[in-house]
């Protein structure tokens, strides 16, 4: 993945402009920060990245394919998207296998070690619903890095990390970003 | 192939369907069952078959639209396309629909044999509005289920949803049955031997897996084309 090119973005929501004509290229192998005030788009952006919604202007391209034309989403993206929880009646591992099951391209050891290093005991049989959450932001975390993806984008990442929990998730992602991952899109 | 986990999930259905049917009505040759084999054989039990299945697209459509807001997008991001929403969400979907083919089966099944007392009464006149009425009522029963599933667990919505429904249909039917008694007739029993009634039993059993399938080319079709137009969030 070399760039992703954000082209006249624009999104209006019932007749309010949420993404006012954004121009932008995220290139290879930086970590991206976005920051602003509540309300001006930030995660509606990081949703347009994904592929999540319709532009009503412009457009975004993965290494000059465009999203919703040439595909319908990344190739290679894990996202955290703010507020979404996982299925709550299975408890971690089972979610991050079921997930895991659509691409087929990691192990049950390779889930184990990503919960293990996020610093979730793989084999705790505890529902999602009764994480933490805390709990709850390490496990999107771990589904979104687990595959090592091209390209990252974390909603929000550290909500409700302790401060620990905060230098591992960071010592995590730097650690992915030497290992060549290319993209970091994040904001808090 | 496309639709394996659905087509495994579907004959698991249609395994335990035919099952039912036949614990139903394999020890009482004699009663057999104007009400079940025939009622399949007619278009009217068609119809109603059909009809359950079109009209659990809806039901289906707010499942998916839901798991959306609980990871669903964890798992479309993974998909490469649109229209493979449905396999991305297969297994916690397909649970959901599968158990409202289980509980619309077994409720219909248990229907049938408790109403087995009852079994002679008139069909040709009233069995489009058994169907309808059967109809209905199971299209509530898959919204309750939804709506159970969003208060309790799973186990406890199935519960719920399965004493509901088999209750509702059981009263329901029973009142309409006794309301209409002095129009019964009693029906000549079948002119096929039992062989071909098996038969035909288990080709009723494979038309419901084919609308089955049908079901679910018709749901991704449906939801690709509301997707299309529709932000997954916004």
């Amino acid at each position: 993945m070399e760039k992703i090119i954000v082209k006249n973005a624009t999104k209006e929501i019932r007749k309010k402009i949420i993404l006012d004509n954004i121009n932008y290229t995220f290139e290879n192998g930086k970590i991206y920060g976005l920051s602003g005030r509540n309300g001006c788009g930030k995660t509606m952006l990081l949703r347009a990245l994904a592929g999540l919604i319709f532009l009503n202007e412009g457009d975004i391209s993965y290494d000059g394919q465009v999203i919703h034309k040439d595909i319908d989403f990344p190739e290679s993206i894990g996202i955290v998207i703010e507020n979404v929880d996982l299925l709550g009646q299975f408890d971690g591992f089972t979610n991050l296998k079921l997930l895991a099951e659509i691409k087929n391209i990691i192990t049950d050891e390779e889930i184990i070690d990503v919960l293990n290093r996020i610093g979730l005991d793989a084999g705790n049989k505890k529902k999602v619903k009764h994480y933490s959450l805390g709990m709850r932001q390490k496990l999107a975390i771990a589904q979104a890095i687990m595959e090592n993806p091209e390209v990252l984008l974390l909603d929000e990442p550290t909500n409700g990390l302790d401060e620990d929990g905060v230098l591992k998730i960071r010592e995590l992602l730097l650690e992915m970003k030497d290992r060549g991952v290319h993209y970091y899109t994040s904001k808090s | 192939m496309k639709y394996y986990n659905n087509i495994k999930y579907i004959f698991f259905i249609a395994i335990i369907s035919t099952f039912v049917w036949y614990q139903v009505y394999q020890p009482k040759e004699l009663l057999d069952i104007y009400i079940g084999i025939r009622f399949l054989s007619r278009p009217a039990g068609y119809l109603w078959f059909l009809s359950i299945y079109l009209l659990y697209t809806w039901p289906c459509m707010g499942i998916v639209e839901r798991k959306f807001s609980e990871g669903g997008i964890y798992y479309l991001v993974r998909s490469k396309s649109h229209p493979s929403i449905l396999r991305a969400l297969n297994k916690e979907l397909m649970l959901s629909i599968i158990k409202m083919e289980v509980v619309k089966l077994t409720c219909y099944c248990g229907c049938l044999f408790l109403l087995r007392p009852f079994k002679s009464f008139h069909i040709d006149i009233h069995i489009l509005g058994a169907c309808i009425r059967m109809m209905v009522i199971m299209y509530f029963v898959c919204l309750l289920q939804i709506y159970f599933e969003s208060l309790f667990s799973s186990t406890v919505a199935f519960i719920l949803i399965f004493m509901v429904g088999l209750f509702g249909i059981f009263i329901g039917d029973y009142i309409y049955y006794h309301g209409f008694s002095k129009k019964i007739i009693l029906l000549a029993s079948s002119n096929l031997t039992m062989h071909l009634r098996y038969l035909w039993l288990g080709i009723n059993n494979i038309i419901i897996v084919m609308l089955m399938l049908l079901k679910i080319l018709l749901l991704e079709s449906i939801l690709y084309f509301h997707l299309k137009k529709k932000d997954f969030i916004a």
